[in-house]
């Protein structure tokens, strides 16, 4: 038993997550991630606030900012669940009534094999930080909430995986994604579904996302209803757990019709759906929301980007690219020239997104 | 290459080989015995062994000069054993041995191996139960398909291992069978000799280091290790168990044969609650809002994996792997069995429990389980309770009713409504029996609000604040207990809110010296890194001390009570903490049972996602399979009679299947919901001493009787026809049976086991399909009640082979039997009432006036006659509680003396299960089977309104029973 200095907790706890105290201490993002992973495989399934907590909690004393830390928490799992290490579905627990909320899985191992032979990994195992042997494990390369791993020459790297009983993923099927359509055709879809439903009557803990908000700046376009009418994008109030993501129709800011999302039977979360919707309605509106392109090291450009964007477009981007830290935006890939010109098509044509050019001030 | 040897040459090296190992383990432990592969041969050696062998049986019958190298020769076959067919593999392989061999010579080999050579004697229930391959298998000391699953239990186990563990091995065999409650059971039956079990374990372990290099021989243990290295998983299970063995091989005192892992028998009461304490099974009570505002609430218990305590005490191990769970105050169906042990559950409460009520019940319990669970399993005393509402919305019970200021919590009570002026709020809790108020507490406490909690029974919490550092326990309740791995250095963090002269940390332990930390800056976290403990309950006791005037005083003390316990190694398939579940009773299903229908499977998972499900079926363990189809996708949740249909009518009824079934030994299932999980159910032949095999020939069909059991007395073999069910015509014995055009059942019979197997006609016209079944009349008596269902269980139980049209048969017999217990219990106007009923349109109006004609029970018809069809879709639980409640109001039951053990549930419970499904009744009912029927038969009203709604049920559902029921929507679990 002894004392131990801020600096050495941070030491110690690095090492058992399998990382390397010489470089990254626990407000790092790979620690953050490794943190929130070994938590999950505990707590879960549980309401996103609790795994936020279990690994928020341990770190009072180590870090000067804890509020800040939290955020940065809460955005690694956001990052995570996008990625497929944790899936967030409704609760699938029959016996607890509260089929509405969102619950947090911790998805079991698996990889995705990239087309350069590189392997993803993803999921949790029970009680350990992986699934992997000592000798696979110490080869993971750590970047932000990815784990790769790259073959040996002649190795049979994802046959090895699969013999130790990892899920092997098509990338294909991780990659999936909804059907190319316009921003138009999108929003006519969702329009005919809110026509039909039948009225709403009051609906506790409105938020509004406001279309006449900067684009650039995400959280400061959430409002509360007054005097809107039109259609939103829109959270609100459920018994328990995180707040429910819907599309609202207003008339001098009471709720008219409401349809919750995700759409029955989508595959998507319902915060995918609505940062879609959202995207459509701004690309529609004539104020598409933005991304901007700077240079990067190395023959690589890096892509950041000022608000959400679904989880399906992440994953892509976890697959040809590399989350960087993000500075004056919400969240920024790192890719290779070669796939530049590619991802600006998808950002434009899948993603109604339109590239921002000269120097920008976040407000 | 190894030069030609005749059989006697190899005799005299082996003879001389054992010999030398005999003496050479004796010398060094002395009650360690030697193994048939213990040879020493290397692998060309071993072949040209084999070629000798082979070579002098196909001449003749085998010697005894050459008795050591047909035990080695048959220890080889055991050694590749993978609980297919010992003896078919063994003639396939030794080409004259069918016409010159002798199973029971082999035997004598071993037994004289035994005698002259310190061999190991198999011991056990399967070594009696087949008392002759238990001897080539167990010299086989670990078989392949054995050994992967031996690494996996030692790698769990791995935080256990110390120096006295490996200097025990019946302790260590015990351990390793305990940890094994869901391995398959050929690793069951291995596990019933702990002794070299865990002789087994330490050599693989410490592979000849730290004393072991007596324990088995180094080739043969450096060979079950190369074997185990061909399979990745196995090998990085194997690694990592030894290297933690290899550090703790050198390490005593780490307590592990005490308080940590030794299993435990129920002994003395209090060391045995004490060892519970540690175990960490206590129940949570969780509150969870049900509306926006918080003003609903429901009341959940959280149940903890139980697999601690079966590891801890292997006695109970019956009862839960194989009774259900009754949660105390929960209103839905108990828990399934052993789904306490593969991870926490979380149950409703529809009612408040009992003060000693135990909240977890078993349905076969005995009272040393009961004890046990009384230790952890109640209610901490109330009448209040106190919950602290955390950042999720959920609030978890405290330990203590003490608050923190700026905390918010849901106090619940028993003792009526929760009051204080204007300082709490109260809920409404969805649980009977007691009352709940919520308390927002500032940051700062007033007078008023430090009265008010005096008042409502709170105290403050203590100064000092605890928590884990840097990374979270695996459980912690906030305030001072919790849990962490064994794999893990846990650090504390520690603050206190006023100065203080010093703060002593100590761990009551000799080993572990005090920590005195001084001075303490109020609000300064310190973090102290505790050493790495081993596995058991550990308390951290932090004093505070001021320092006055030169004089030391003791402020306060807190106690960290934390939990270490060995992490759970990782497998594939589905968790606990994903979002793909599975649950399956019994958890490890035979091949039969899966085929027929007898077990429960149901996938939940997101809504409307697929899943996919492959099915192979293979004739041998590591062939290729003899047939793969690839299922179309279910959509989740997937019930069990939803499964049922899909298997039947996608897989089952298939030509490919029913043609492959009858040669197949192994089943497959590989379930996969792309990335929400994946998992594999493997099905393997229930394999007894004495058994069926059913072949084509042609168009028809034979029978191969399989006896393993190696008694010395004849088995009895018998013939019974689909026409006559109740009539067996005695057959000679053989080992082949040619079956006639007709069909049938075949039993076989010899001391105490028995095996049937029902064989289909050969159907070449469409009359061919249809049968009567008679069943003759009997007096009505409990004796031919009892007869009756004695005939229902055997035609129940026979092995079914893949065509369609046994399980018809076998249904048709089944429904003749209940009728005829039916007729036997309700009386003969009843059967007629019955046969009546078929042939009219209105049939159940028919049967609903058969039920009584005396003047106070004509009701009861006409009530069921009228609930029917609601009851039709509810549970047979509820239909047993609405039949009782009818036998109440209507007298339908004679007065039962005051003491007696029956009462109206389990009397209509008896009465339902004898008119749907009367396969298995005896064992249900177990002891009090006979006065059970004695007592019904006095109440026979009651027997036909029970019938009447088995019918009536059916006829709701348009006789859409599913796989294993016999009528529909009667499918009990």
């Amino acid at each position: 038993m002894r004392r131990l200095s801020v600096a050495e907790v941070h030491e110690q706890k690095i090492v058992e997550l399998g990382l390397d105290p010489s470089a990254l201490d626990l407000t790092s993002i790979e620690a953050i991630a490794g943190a929130i992973r070994r938590t999950a495989s505990f707590l879960c399934p549980c309401a996103a606030p609790t795994l936020v907590r279990g690994v928020v909690r341990p770190l009072r004393g180590l870090v000067d900012d804890l509020e800040a830390v939290k955020a940065i928490v809460e955005d690694t799992l956001d990052a995570m669940i996008a990625h497929g290490d944790i899936l967030e579905h409704r609760d699938v627990e029959e016996s607890s009534g509260h089929k509405n909320s969102a619950t947090l899985y911790a998805a079991p191992a698996a990889f995705v094999t990239r087309k350069s032979g590189t392997v993803i990994l993803l999921g949790i195992a029970s009680d350990q930080l992986s699934a992997l042997p000592d000798d696979l494990d110490a080869r993971i390369e750590y970047v932000n909430h990815l784990r790769r791993l790259s073959p040996t020459p002649g190795e049979n790297l994802c046959g090895d995986l699969v013999q130790l009983g990892l899920i092997e993923l098509s990338y294909a099927d991780w990659l999936r994604m909804p059907p190319v359509e316009t921003a138009e055709q999108h929003l006519l879809h969702l329009d005919h579904l809110l026509d039909a439903v039948q009225p709403s009557r009051d609906v506790p803990g409105l938020l509004l996302l406001d279309p006449e908000r900067p684009v650039r700046y995400y959280r400061g376009r959430w409002v509360e209803p007054r005097s809107q009418c039109g259609r939103f994008v829109a959270r609100r109030n459920q018994a328990y757990g995180a707040q429910l993501w819907c599309y609202v129709q207003m008339l001098n800011g009471n709720p008219e019709r409401l349809i919750d999302l995700p759409i029955a039977k989508s595959r998507w979360r319902g915060c995918d759906e609505a940062w879609r919707l959202q995207i459509a309605i701004d690309a529609k509106r004539g104020e598409p929301q933005r991304f901007r392109v700077r240079p990067g090291p190395e023959n690589t450009r890096v892509m950041e980007f000022l608000s959400p964007v679904p989880m399906w477009a992440r994953r892509r981007w976890d697959a040809v690219g590399e989350p960087v830290p993000n500075s004056g935006c919400l969240f920024a890939y790192r890719l290779a020239e070669t796939e530049l010109a590619e991802e600006l098509r998808f950002a434009r044509e899948v993603l109604w997104l339109d590239e921002l050019t000269g120097s920008v001030k976040q407000p | 290459m190894v030069m030609a040897m005749d059989l006697a040459h190899w005799q005299k090296r082996l003879e001389n080989h054992f010999r030398e190992l005999s003496a050479h383990r004796r010398r060094k432990f002395p009650d360690r015995r030697i193994f048939g592969l213990e040879h020493g041969l290397d692998i060309s050696e071993t072949q040209a062994l084999t070629t000798a062998v082979r070579a002098h049986i196909a001449d003749g019958p085998p010697a005894w000069d050459h008795a050591l190298a047909w035990m080695v020769y048959a220890s080889e076959i055991g050694y590749r054993y993978s609980g297919d067919e010992y003896w078919q593999t063994f003639e396939e392989e030794t080409p004259g041995w069918t016409i010159n061999g002798d199973r029971y010579w082999i035997r004598r080999c071993f037994l004289w191996f035994q005698r002259e050579f310190r061999g190991v004697e198999p011991c056990g229930i399967w070594a009696r139960h087949f008392s002759i391959i238990c001897w080539p298998i167990t010299h086989a000391i670990l078989p392949t398909d054995l050994q992967r699953q031996l690494a996996h239990v030692l790698y769990e186990l791995r935080h256990s291992f110390s120096a006295e563990l490996f200097e025990s091995p019946l302790i260590l065999g015990d351990l390793i069978a305990a940890r094994s409650w869901n391995a398959t059971s050929r690793f069951q039956n291995l596990a019933q000799e702990p002794q070299l079990l865990g002789q087994i374990a330490a050599a693989l372990l410490l592979q000849g280091e730290f004393g072991t290099d007596s324990l088995i021989h180094p080739a043969t243990l450096r060979r079950i290790g190369e074997d185990l290295d061909r399979e990745r998983r196995a090998r990085e299970w194997l690694r990592g168990a030894r290297r933690f063995a290899r550090e703790r091989a050198q390490i005593r005192g780490l307590g592990l044969l005490g308080r940590g892992t030794k299993p435990s028998s129920v002994g003395h009461p209090d060391d045995a609650r004490a060892e519970v304490a540690e175990l960490g099974i206590e129940p949570r009570l969780v509150l969870r809002p049900t509306d926006s505002i918080n003003v609903s609430w429901e009341v959940s218990l959280e149940i903890p994996n139980l697999s601690h305590l079966l590891i801890r005490f292997p006695q109970t191990r019956e009862i839960l792997t194989g009774s259900r769970c009754v949660v105390a105050g929960a209103a839905g169906r108990p828990l399934a069995r052993g789904r306490c042990l593969h991870g926490a559950q979380r149950v409703t409460l529809a009612q408040w429990p009992l003060a000693d009520e135990v909240l977890l019940r078993f349905e076969q319990t005995d009272s040393q389980l009961e004890y046990l669970l009384r230790a952890e399993c109640l209610l901490r005393p109330g009448p209040t309770w106190l919950f602290r509402i955390a950042s999720d919305g959920l609030a978890y019970e405290c330990r203590s009713l003490r608050v923190r200021p700026g905390a918010r919590y849901i106090m619940v009570s028993t003792a009526g409504p929760v009051r204080s002026n204007g300082h709490t709020s109260p809920i409404d809790l969805s649980c009977q029996g007691v009352h709940g108020a919520i308390l927002d507490l500032p940051q700062a406490l007033t007078k008023d609000w430090e009265e008010a909690l005096r008042h409502l029974g709170l105290g403050q919490a203590k100064t000092i604040e605890v928590w884990p550092a840097g990374l979270s326990a695996v459980v912690w309740d906030g305030e001072g207990h919790g849990e962490w791995l064994a794999s893990e250095r846990p650090c504390l963090g520690i603050r206190t809110d006023h100065p203080l002269a010093s703060l002593l940390i100590s761990m009551g332990s000799n080993a572990i010296l005090p920590l005195e930390l001084t001075p303490v800056e109020p609000g300064e976290p310190i973090f102290v890194a505790l050493p790495n403990l081993p596995v058991g309950l550990h308390t951290v006791h932090v004093s505070a001390q001021s320092s006055l005037a030169g004089q030391t005083e003791l402020l306060g003390d807190l106690d960290v009570v934390m939990r270490i316990r060995e992490a759970r190694p990782w497998s594939p398939g589905v968790s606990p903490h994903g979002p793909l579940m599975v649950q399956m009773e019994p958890s490890a299903p035979t091949l039969e049972q899966f085929w027929e229908g007898r077990v429960e499977i149901t996938l939940r998972g997101p809504a409307d996602r697929n899943v996919k499900c492959r099915v192979s079926l293979f004739e041998r363990d590591g062939d290729v399979s003899t047939v793969t189809k690839q299922l179309p996708p279910m959509r989740l949740p997937v019930t069990t009679d939803a499964w049922r249909a899909h298997f039947e009518r996608h897989f089952r009824k298939t030509r490919e299947a029913e043609s492959f079934y009858d040669t197949a030994r192994i089943c497959e299932l590989e379930f996969a919901a792309d990335e929400l999980g994946a998992f594999t159910v493997r099905c393997e032949r229930d394999f007894t001493p004495l058994r069926w095999a059913v072949r084509r020939r042609g168009q028809g069909y034979f029978v191969r009787l399989l006896d393993d059991s190696g008694a010395d007395s004849q088995p009895e073999v018998k013939r019974v026809a689909f026409e006559t069910p109740c009539v067996e015509e005695k057959i000679g014995l053989a080992s082949e049976y040619d079956v006639p055009e007709s069909g049938g059942m075949y039993v076989v019979r010899m001391s105490a086991f028995a095996a049937a197997v029902i064989v289909p006609p050969v159907i070449r016209g469409f009359a061919d399909l249809g049968c009567v079944s008679r069943v003759d009349g009997g007096t009505r008596s409990t004796e031919s009640i009892i007869r009756a269902l004695e005939i229902s269980r055997l035609w129940g139980q026979a092995r079914l082979p893949g065509d369609f049209i046994s399980a018809t048969r076998r249904r048709g017999v089944l429904l003749a039997l209940v009728r005829h217990v039916a007729q036997l219990l309700g009386g003969d106007n009843w059967a007629k009432a019955e046969i009546a009923a078929c042939n009219k349109d209105a049939g159940m109006a028919v049967l609903k006036d058969a039920i009584s004609k005396r003047r106070e029970e004509i009701a009861v018809g006409a009530v069921l006659a009228r609930d029917y069809g609601d009851l039709a879709i509810t549970t047979c639980e509820e239909r047993v509680k609405r039949i009782a409640s009818l036998a109440t109001s209507f007298h339908l039951l004679q007065p039962a003396s005051p003491v007696s053990e029956f009462n109206a549930e389990w009397l209509s419970e008896l009465a339902l299960r004898l008119a749907s499904d009367p396969v298995g009744v005896d064992v249900w009912a177990r002891e009090r089977f006979r006065a059970g029927l004695t007592r019904l038969m006095d109440a026979p009203t009651l027997a036909r309104a029970s019938r009447f709604l088995v019918l009536a049920t059916d006829h709701h559902l348009e006789s859409r029973s599913v796989t294993g029921e016999l009528y529909a929507g009667w499918g009990w679990t």
